[in-house]
């Protein structure tokens, strides 16, 4: 049976795993590395770059380089004004108003961008596995909404990947934290500070059965803000000694953006470190340095208000549960962010009991999401996941009040329906517009969609009966339907409009990541042969130097310039010639081998007898091998 | 149940079984009975030679990727051997073997 992978597609890094003999494993990408970038690139050349490499080169390609593509997922252009600022490259908004990444003259969507993570990571998975992955199960921040997972599941789409289940991420952590726990009653919070999202949510775990009480969280706090603070607080000092303000210089802010991360990571171990950036800018007076101290203290002061950002979330999420912080049995931590230090004090407080060390912050999200898919594949049987939604579904109503109805926290799958009427006298026809969010107005919630339901029989106002269901999936994707009970008129919409873009773009962007992935073969077919052309090269020209009395002497120069054609070749860096100078410099080596072989044959066993040399050597090798043949029959 | 495997893979199979023969008898890789690396030029030279003739034999009857397997096999061979009889012998060698294996091998072929 085919395998269903688990991807952690994560703001920063994205993460690769797959059930293996019962067990979870992190899948390593081509350059060795457990987690890969979530970074996508595009040279001036034309060339697309995904991961470590794409990442190496944004100090170069600022505007070029995309990354926390995952912050603009499912997002109106107007939703993300302050996230756009903090990026080098162009926010645009597209034909829906939905956010949109503009490189070059080209506008491309955020699932798009995902898209080629995604491809990145079922690549390392089909390396791995050597057969090809049509299936994955794709986490998302828990508080992500509709939208945001539509958009989602459309990028595993765009990728070639049928998304079998989204996987809220702290489930999926809970999930990997409690397959070693199973068979023990406990209730655990897993608190995920991850790039760019903070959830936290409140299972309880009994018998195989994971179940979701509550969640909670915020989609625009991450990691990123914490390093945007230092970049900040870096850029504001640089300012006060130099007179110069950096944020106008786009690679000056590329370099200081990765010096902050670096900063931010070293300080979970060190209380003090470095921040040295030498020619990061020039000005009439020649070149100037950046070199700062930042110690652990103050950078606890520059992200306090963050990190205490996360306690409101926690303490709502515990409350919805019911239960109490006594009751918790295990705090789990989850996401890269977690290991600062004043966070997991944060957590220490708030929990009362010293948080889980025993899992993979980076890990444990893809390790959930691979045992889940092993569970949909039918490979693990013993677990059962009940997840909830994570916030409130309903319509608007008269008034432009917001009504609901499904409870946030309520598990899904579920259906819930209400009956409703019209609001007028002869009403033959009402809109439905589905809102997700705690609000009580309408316009303060986030809107799923909106459609007609028409025929109604004309009524007095309040006479007639529409019932409207919203029925949500295992994966939180919701259907909504309304019916008019007298005329049994029906009318649903399941709601994908969301993520901006519709099926037929959709199908453009799968055709697209076709043909790139056809270009990406080619590239890295072209690679191939380099190498291959390379190495030939250097293996012939060892033995030459090593062993070349066994060549013939008339066959030397034949070589040698066999061997000058395929350096030419690799310096023009020209594929065609690549490639055809090495399939000759292979022939021509193959024949001298086998000339030379033939003459070790004549000289060096009992067949010592047999015909000249130079004779063998103009034949092929299988008149060597009837001449030997011969030979012993003779003897 | 178990699949047969088709003529393309057992190709692959022969080939790369035959090279693992020639360089266990060259004595790049450790026997698998004795555990030993054991050197044997006339077995290695019988093996490179049957590669040979299938090289000869199956000519224009191979995809390009078989055909580029097997003569990179056969080139790859032919080099270490050449490289191999250019060293003394070894003590596993002695003239009678060497001298009594060919004859054996030609009369199985």
């Amino acid at each position: 049976m085919a395998k269903i992978i688990g991807i952690d597609l994560g703001t920063t890094n994205s993460v690769v795993a797959v059930m293996e003999g019962g067990k979870p494993v992190v899948i390593e990408n081509a350059d060795g590395g457990r987690t890969t970038p979530s970074v996508v690139a595009f040279k001036k050349d034309g060339e697309r770059l995904v991961g470590a490499a794409a990442k190496r080169q944004a100090v170069t390609n600022p505007h070029n380089t995309i990354y926390s593509i995952k912050r603009f997922m499912g997002r109106k252009f107007a939703e993300v004004t302050n996230e756009a600022k903090q990026v080098p490259y162009e926010v645009a908004a597209g034909d829906n108003d939905d956010a949109r990444v503009r490189v070059g003259d080209r506008l491309y969507s955020p699932p798009e961008l995902s898209a080629m993570i995604l491809t990145k990571m079922k690549e390392t998975a089909e390396r791995h596995l050597g057969e090809s992955v049509r299936e994955a199960v794709v986490t998302v921040p828990a508080y992500f909404n509709d939208s945001q997972r539509q958009a989602t599941k459309d990028a595993g789409r765009i990728a070639g990947l049928e998304v079998k289940r989204i996987l809220n991420e702290p489930t999926a952590a809970a999930l990997a934290y409690g397959l070693d726990h199973v068979g023990k009653d406990l209730k655990i919070a897993v608190y995920d500070l991850g790039g760019g999202t903070f959830d936290v949510s409140v299972l309880e775990l009994g018998d195989g059965v994971f179940e979701v009480k509550s969640t909670n969280g915020d989609t625009h706090l991450g990691g990123d803000d914490f390093d945007q603070r230092v970049i900040e607080w870096v850029a504001d000092e640089f300012r006060k000694q130099e007179g110069v303000d950096l944020r106008k210089d786009a690679q000056a802010m590329q370099r200081l953006r990765e010096a902050a991360e670096r900063a931010k990571s070293e300080l979970s171990s060190q209380n003090q470190v470095e921040i040295s950036l030498p020619y990061i800018t020039a000005d009439a007076s020649g070149p100037k340095h950046l070199s700062m101290s930042l110690t652990r203290s103050k950078f606890e002061q520059l992200v306090d208000d963050l990190i205490q950002r996360t306690i409101g979330p926690c303490k709502q999420a515990l409350a919805d549960s019911g239960l109490t912080v006594s009751q918790i049995d295990r705090v789990v931590l989850v996401g890269g962010s977690t290991r600062i230090p004043k966070v997991q004090e944060v957590v220490r407080q708030l929990f009362g009991q010293e948080p889980e060390k025993g899992v993979n912050p980076d890990e444990v999200v893809a390790i959930g999401a691979a045992i889940q898919g092993s569970v949909l594949s039918g490979e693990t049987s013993n677990v059962l996941l009940l997840d909830v939604t994570p916030l409130s579904l309903g319509i608007e109503t008269l008034g432009g009040v917001s009504t609901k109805l499904i409870e946030r926290n309520t598990t899904v799958p579920t259906r819930k329906s209400q009956t409703f009427s019209t609001a007028s006298d002869q009403q033959t026809q009402v809109e439905i517009h589905a809102l997700q969010g705690e609000r009580e107005m309408a316009t303060d919630n986030k809107s799923l969609g909106k459609f007609q339901l028409v025929g109604i029989a004309p009524a007095a106002r309040g006479i007639p009966q529409i019932e409207v269901t919203f029925d949500i999936d295992a994966n939180g994707i919701l259907k909504v339907a309304a019916k008019d009970k007298a005329t049994g008129k029906e009318q649903s919409i399941v709601i994908q409009a969301g993520s901006g873009l519709d099926e037929a773009e959709i199908q453009r962007m799968v055709r697209d990541a076709e043909v790139n992935q056809a270009a990406d073969k080619k590239r890295r077919e072209e690679i191939d042969t380099r190498n291959e052309a390379e190495s030939l090269a250097y293996q012939v020209e060892k033995h030459l130097a090593e062993h070349g009395d066994n060549v013939n002497p008339t066959e030397k120069p034949r070589v040698e310039e066999a061997i000058a054609l395929v350096r030419s070749a690799i310096e023009s860096n020209d594929a065609a010639a690549i490639r055809s100078s090495r399939d000759g410099l292979n022939k021509i080596w193959s024949e001298v081998m086998a000339s030379a072989y033939q003459n070790t044959t004549a000289t060096d066993g009992p067949t010592e007898a047999t015909g000249p040399a130079g004779a063998a050597a103009d034949e092929g090798p299988i008149e060597a091998d009837f001449e030997v043949v011969d030979e012993e029959k003779k003897s | 149940m178990t699949r047969t495997p088709s003529h393309d893979e057992l190709f692959k199979i022969f080939v790369l079984q035959q090279q693992q023969w020639a360089m266990v008898a060259l004595g790049k890789m450790v026997h698998p009975l004795t555990g030993q690396n054991e050197r044997d030029l006339e077995s290695a030279r019988f093996a490179i030679d049957l590669l040979g003739m299938m090289v000869e034999k199956t000519k224009g009857n191979l995809s390009t990727d078989e055909d580029r397997l097997i003569t990179q096999v056969l080139t790859n061979l032919r080099l270490n051997f050449v490289e191999e009889a250019a060293k003394p012998p070894s003590a596993t060698e002695s003239g009678e073997s060497a001298a009594a294996a060919p004859a054996e091998k030609a009369g199985e072929a």
